[in-house]
């Protein structure tokens, strides 16, 4: 029913500060076999007027957004039937603008959250005070080409557990926040994987899968997850039951080979990590491909899958994860 | 014809603030064009820069990754002042020109408009450009904003 697919999930034209037209950026995106890309420039739609029916079937579906670039922080915003101001956005008022894009119909996510701020990039850090998060739907916690090389990742992944940890329900993407063609050495560039209905890429389907959770990063192989119990099976972003489940993932170490393999990535084991703690470890044999299935106990909470291996000369590297799948008690 | 020619001073006490420069189009016209010239862009004082990225850092960076920060900020920060435009026309928003240059030309009409702007006509009415100040870290900036008026043939209106 939902079929995963690859994304760029923030990216800039010359319609902001990056130097892509709209027509380079498409073409990128091909060239690095992705599904589609999440357009994001800051503060401003005039890009769409340089897209054409030719270009995007000739190249990819281009997923409508804008990256709102406040003073406070920066919000991803897919798929808004209007405008909502970004300039009246205030640490303590936020709410009330990302329940007015949610009713304009547009997804919420959070960029780069941990990067510094201001002077050294005004509203890059995120300073708002959310106190109603169902208004959020993901945190982009990998920023940049190669994100394990990026210091803020490290707390923006933390931070993101933390929220899950307090019971909130929140995706987690990855974005380059590509701001123009490359140049020089080859740059490892994850991809941001949109579970859809019936394989369909476009707006409606991504922003659909952005606020159901159906979402996983990877700097290398592709990832499918289901849990199964008591006959029914859950992806991601469902919410199974407290209780004995059991557990299939498959690794495809062959999709999109090209793009990841001149990296040194070599998924080694899957951690399925539990309220923030890791439970089980599954060795991993190096395969094409390779399924596990295995009995779990899951716990109240939320559950996601975290691949570890190597990666550029270092071992014991998170090489990809998912969003979570989410745990409610049972009850008699 | 010249709608607006101004000059603001923008200091600290406007960071993070949206400054409004509202003007009127009497008659309709085919095309505006907007002019924004501000400086300084960049901090020249490199301590001035430098007590204000040391000053500021352990507000966004984990302890644990100090050093590294402070290691990066050692090896030479450029710290800049940081404005956009953005424009409504009556409640219309039409678009911000999102980029760094410090002196940008923006033109906007029906069949062309500068990348950042939506398309449209420059009808007679109100219009705001709004001066988004990201950052200011200089004392001040001075801030030239002109908007001219033109008729098809380049006719003043």
């Amino acid at each position: 029913m939902f079929e995963y697919k690859p994304f760029e999930m923030h990216a800039h034209t010359l319609h902001s500060d990056g130097t892509f037209t709209a027509d380079e950026l498409c073409r990128a995106c091909k060239a690095w076999e992705l599904a589609g890309v999440l357009l994001t420039d800051h503060n401003t739609l005039s890009a769409y007027d340089e897209l054409s029916p030719e270009l995007e079937r000739e190249t990819l579906p281009v997923i409508h957004g804008i990256e709102w670039t406040t003073f406070y922080g920066h919000l991803l915003v897919i798929g808004a039937d209007k405008y909502v101001d970004w300039r009246l956005a205030t640490p303590d008022n936020i709410d009330t603008y990302t329940t007015q894009i949610q009713q304009a119909n547009g997804a919420v996510g959070i960029a780069h959250p941990c990067a510094p701020g201001s002077p050294f990039c005004t509203g890059c850090h995120w300073d708002f005070n959310i106190k109603d998060w169902r208004q959020v739907n993901y945190i982009e916690v990998w920023s940049g080409p190669f994100p394990l090389l990026e210091p803020y990742n490290e707390p923006g992944f933390q931070w993101w557990t933390d929220l899950l940890n307090k019971g909130h329900r929140l995706a987690a993407s990855s974005g380059r926040d590509w701001h123009g063609p490359d140049e020089g050495e080859p740059q490892h560039m994850p991809a941001t994987y949109l579970g859809l209905a019936r394989g369909e890429v476009n707006t409606l389907t991504a922003r659909e899968a952005l606020r159901a959770g159906r979402v996983y990063v990877t700097g290398g192989p592709e990832i499918s997850l289901s849990l199964t119990q008591e006959g029914r099976r859950f992806g991601l972003g469902d919410t199974a039951k407290a209780g004995e489940a059991e557990i299939s993932v498959t690794l495809d170490n062959t999709a999109r080979i090209s793009q990841w393999a001149g990296f040194g990535i070599k998924a080694r084991r899957l951690d399925l990590v539990q309220n923030g703690a890791p439970v089980m470890s599954i060795p991993l044999n190096g395969d094409k491909r390779e399924t596990v299935q295995k009995d779990i106990s899951l716990w109240p909470g939320w559950l996601r899958l975290e691949v570890m291996g190597d990666y550029l000369g270092k071992a014991d590297q998170l090489l990809a994860f998912t969003s979570p799948v989410y745990v409610e008690e049972r009850y008699m | 014809m010249t709608v607006l020619d101004t000059v603001l001073t923008i200091t600290p006490k406007d960071d993070k603030t949206n400054v409004a420069v509202p003007f009127t189009l009497a008659e309709d016209a085919d095309r505006l064009e907007i002019t924004c010239d501000f400086s300084p862009k960049e901090i020249g004082d490199e301590g001035l820069a430098r007590q204000a990225a040391l000053a500021n850092i352990g507000r966004y960076v984990p302890r644990y990754q100090l050093p590294l920060y402070k290691e990066q900020l050692a090896g030479g920060l450029i710290l800049v002042n940081h404005l956009t435009l953005s424009l409504d026309q009556g409640e219309n928003y039409l678009g911000c020109a999102h980029r760094h240059a410090p002196r940008q030309t923006h033109l906007i009409s029906q069949a062309h408009s500068s990348p950042g702007f939506k398309r449209c006509r420059p009808a007679a009415g109100s219009y705001r450009a709004v001066i988004n100040v990201h950052s200011i870290t200089s004392p001040q900036v001075r801030y030239h904003l002109v908007v001219r008026a033109f008729r098809e043939g380049e006719k003043d209106v």
